[in-house]
């Protein structure tokens, strides 16, 4: 052995004498399918009644946000590429995509603080963590060529809602951060009520709907419903878009879905140097309320996910032959009228090509909430009729949606062919009984919408959450 | 308007909602309680349920419920789900343990429940039985193959077997199904494994609940530790404690900041303070090298001694870093290599090769450690322990050839400013 190998021998006996036994190669990282940041939660497209010449999209990401949820406060992922489609001319494929990248700064790395005073502007030094975004428009060309357009950069966000010391002027702070930009479309990016409303809690019991607790397998006495999403905050991107901007000329109904997408990464590497810029892969999208949750079964959902919603006939078997169906006849059976479980036609109309005569894009199925814009809005934000089409009130949903339509409602009537007499009347859709009084009993949101943009309520703040 | 059911009628709709309530309504984001698509993400939605607080109410409610429905997969698979996150953030394992039987007892009486198979593949993992992890994972793949949560599991299996090459298969195939933090985590880890720890760092990018935020700082933390970045390194650490307070990474981490940075006395006090809430052999070896560099022999044979008696009769992985901490300190060397042999014939990972190369060659067996050595060096990794087994049992098999390449290795490690944890200072 020569005199170095013998130096460096002795050295490494050294070094590992004074290693530590340590588990180091079971690493354990955690395994969480969820991803809250990447995770739409609702999406809204609806004619504004203040602005009828406009169409407003809201586009909602990270569910359940606990406003008392410090030190983590949520923000949009600088990572994730955030998306709202728009198909114009009825080939359930993007015509228009709106693409919202965030940014973060922290000004002090050396503090894990939100803030360290109060916020008293969107500019404030003592917020550490102001987060601002740019928004690209993209122009989806026929023949697979696409044209980005940079909107606006470096617009701004509000901070979360913490506290009277931390944003005193909560709703200064999120008017600052409404933005028009070039071309007349206005935007805003932030937190926001979770506008949503669902009896959580009893649907997860065995799909039970307190209104209806005596009708059960398991019966219980029957009592209100409980709006679980009340006192949740989440996170909106909304879109005020002249609706010149948006239709094609003979296509006044638009298809619109949103998306997040993460970068693909592998482990070799291409070049030896980063390569974090790997293609985009989307990880969530949402058209139509509840699909996700309602039709897609499990093992299905990361596929359907990262499918283009121009392909979902593929998934048409889960609308037709629906499961949701399938628990209603057998959990309250004996109260309603059976409901059919196959052949539910009807069920892709609405939710897959849109309904003849008032948002039928043409024959292609795909999952995208469709509005026809040249339906007039009905009411001032939130006093539409909660049951949108199925009470006659065509700017609602399923044409569309607002912030007041009570999509779980409709669609447990939907799905349990109780469409209520108008669409008997008017597409002799059937209208069993009593399965069309289905409800979880929550009707309504915890708090009033905004009567101008962005709509959606002001977030809840954390001091005052128990 | 009520009727009454038949008994034998209630129960089957039970049974059968049971079975299809995940599919039911659930909002993916708010049903706290889908056990569906999420599997483990419970408490993903709102930093409240992933405290330890948070965690133990969820256990509670989960139990109850449980209690009143024995085969409730809907409460079971949640339940394991905040079992083994507590498993996790308290290195306890007991209540995965717990998760363990309570899944078993689901798939008893509902052997298809795909929610509580695909659940019991990452408890496995946590109680450290690889083999009965991936055949698990591998069942659920073959079951729903769109899943990517699967291939995790499949993934961090096969990496602790040593199956290194289908193990990276499965994370870049978790990847691009479904990029997210946990995929970026399990590439950063191969690529560490390779010996690209810039590339690891690089692909680490932070989850959003408390407890996996406060693990990928301490992760973070300890790649910025092994590249000398102490400050980074310390900022990491402190991010992890700050949003998950007492998080056992985090302070053991802080401990080896202090302890690279010559502040012995605050590493132990960190050390000490955290084996009063969760001993392991690791942190009592640690213990015990400071008591030893403090020439203190009583001090640092007690905390030895304490680190080969919490090594017990686990799993495989303690039983390897057992064999280890024998044969860096020189102690029942002829246990070391009994230990590290029965677990090198169930695992053929890099860190068991490793804990085999040093035993064998404290006992005299030079040929066989350098067999082994070669083993742990294969895929490429700069781990720092591996390295210096190396550089020494090849210069004691005078194999000049091999023994210079290694000291090439090594001196390209030191000019890239490459350094262990501290640990080399404590002597």
């Amino acid at each position: 052995m020569n005199t170095r190998l013998r130096v460096t021998a002795i050295a490494a006996l050294v070094a590992v004498a004074m290693l530590p036994a340590n588990a180091s190669s079971h690493r354990e990282a955690p395994l969480i399918s969820q991803d809250p940041m990447a995770d739409n939660t609702d999406l809204y497209a609806f004619r504004s009644p203040d602005r009828p010449d406009t169409v407003t999209i809201v586009a909602n990401y990270i569910p359940l946000e606990a406003p008392a949820g410090g030190p983590n406060f949520p923000a949009f992922d600088d990572t994730v590429l955030y998306e709202i489609h728009i198909d114009n001319d009825g080939d359930s494929k993007e015509d228009l995509t709106y693409q919202f990248r965030f940014h973060t700064e922290t000004r002090d790395p050396d503090t894990f603080l939100y803030n360290t005073g109060p916020i008293a502007s969107l500019t404030d030094p003592s917020w550490n963590r102001p987060q601002t975004f740019t928004v690209k428009l993209v122009r989806h060309g026929g023949d697979g060529d696409a044209r980005a357009e940079v909107l606006g950069r470096g617009l701004p966000t509000p901070p979360d809602n913490i506290g009277p010391r931390s944003t005193p002027d909560y709703d200064a702070l999120a008017a600052g951060a409404v933005t028009t930009l070039r071309g007349g479309v206005t935007v805003f990016a932030g937190q926001r009520d979770d506008p949503f409303f669902v009896d959580l809690g009893s649907i997860f019991d065995l799909a039970g709907l307190r209104p209806f607790n005596p009708l059960h397998a398991i019966p219980l006495p029957d009592e209100p419903g409980r709006d679980a999403v009340a006192r949740y905050n989440t996170h909106t991107i909304a879109m005020q878009i002249p609706i010149a901007q948006i239709v094609r000329g003979g296509h006044p109904t638009i298809g619109v879905y949103a998306s997040a997408s993460r970068r693909e990464v592998r482990i070799l590497r291409r070049d030896g140097t980063t390569d974090t810029e790997g293609r985009f892969v989307e990880v969530s999208r949402l058209g139509e309320p509840l699909i996700n949750e309602a039709v897609i079964p499990l093992g299905r959902k990361d596929f359907w996910n990262r499918s283009e919603p121009e392909d979902d006939a593929q998934f048409a078997s889960f609308y037709t032959s629906p499961e949701v169906s399938r628990l209603e006849n057998l959990l309250y059976g004996s109260a309603l009228a059976p409901i059919d479980v196959t052949s539910r036609t009807d069920l892709t109309a609405i939710l897959l090509t849109g309904v003849p005569g008032l948002n039928f894009t043409g024959p292609r199925q795909a999952d995208l909430l469709r509005l026809n814009t040249s339906i007039a809005p009905s009411a001032a934000v939130g006093a539409g009729n909660r049951l949108g089409v199925l009470a006659g009130d065509l700017a609602g949903f399923p044409n569309g949606r607002r912030l007041e339509d009570d999509v779980v409602d409709i669609e447990l009537r939907a799905f349990a062919q109780g469409y209520g007499a108008f669409l008997h009347t008017l597409l002799g859709l059937p209208n069993k009984s009593p399965n069309n009084l289905l409800g979880d009993g929550v009707d309504a949101n915890d708090k009033p919408f905004l009567a101008h943009f962005p709509y959606v309520a002001s977030p809840h703040q954390g001091y005052d959450v128990p | 308007m009520t009727r009454a059911l038949p008994a034998i009628v209630i129960a089957a709709a039970a049974g059968a909602a049971a079975a299809v309530a995940p599919h039911l309504l659930p909002r993916d984001r708010r049903a706290a309680a889908q056990t569906t698509a999420i599997g483990s993400n419970v408490e993903a939605r709102g930093s409240s349920l992933t405290t330890a607080d948070g965690l133990r109410r969820r256990i509670d409610e989960m139990e109850r419920r449980l209690r009143e429905r024995p085969a409730d997969a809907a409460a079971a698979v949640p339940l394991a789900d905040a079992l083994l996150r507590l498993s996790r953030a308290t290195t306890d394992g007991r209540p995965a343990g717990r998760a363990e039987t309570i899944l078993k007892g689901v798939l008893e009486s509902s052997p298809a429940e795909y929610d509580a198979l695909r659940m019991l593949g990452a408890i496995y993992l946590s109680e450290h039985r690889f083999r009965e992890a991936l055949d698990a994972a591998r069942r659920a793949r073959d079951l729903r193959p769109a899943d990517a949560w699967n291939y995790g599991v499949m993934g961090d299996a096969l990496v602790e077997l040593g199956e290194y090459d289908e193990a990276f298969d499965a994370f870049d195939t978790l990847a691009a199904m479904r990029p997210s933090a946990t995929a970026y985590a399990r590439v950063a880890y191969a690529r560490e494994l390779r010996g690209d720890v810039a590339g690891a760092i690089d692909a680490s990018t932070p989850a959003q609940d408390a407890e996996a935020r406060a693990w990928y700082a301490a992760q973070l933390g300890e790649l910025y530790l092994r590249t000398g970045r102490l400050d980074d390194a310390a900022r990491e650490y402190r991010r992890s404690a700050f949003f998950y307070p007492q998080y056992p990474h985090a302070i053991v981490g802080l401990g080896k900041v202090k302890a690279a940075r010559g502040d012995r006395d605050g590493a132990l006090a960190l050390f000490l303070d955290q084996l009063s809430r969760a001993p392991t052999l690791d942190l009592a070896a640690r213990i015990g090298d400071l008591y030893a560099g403090r020439g203190d022999a009583p001090g640092s044979e007690r905390y030895y001694q304490l680190a080969e008696d919490l090594a017990g009769p686990a799993a495989a992985q303690t039983e390897a870093n057992l064999a280890l901490f024998l044969a860096e300190r020189g102690r029942k060397l002829p246990a070391a290599v009994a230990i590290a042999e029965a677990v090198a014939a169930r695992h053929a990972d890099i860190f068991t090769d490793d804990a085999l190369a040093w035993a064998y060659y404290k006992a005299g067996r030079i040929v066989e450690a350098a067999a082994a050595s070669r083993r742990a060096l294969r895929t490429g990794s700069r781990d720092e322990r591996i390295l210096s087994h190396a550089a020494a049992i090849d210069a004691a098999a005078g194999q000049g050839r091999k023994a210079g390449r290694q000291d090439g290795r090594n001196s390209r490690r030191k000019a890239e400013g490459w350094k262990d944890e501290g640990w080399r200072d404590e002597g």
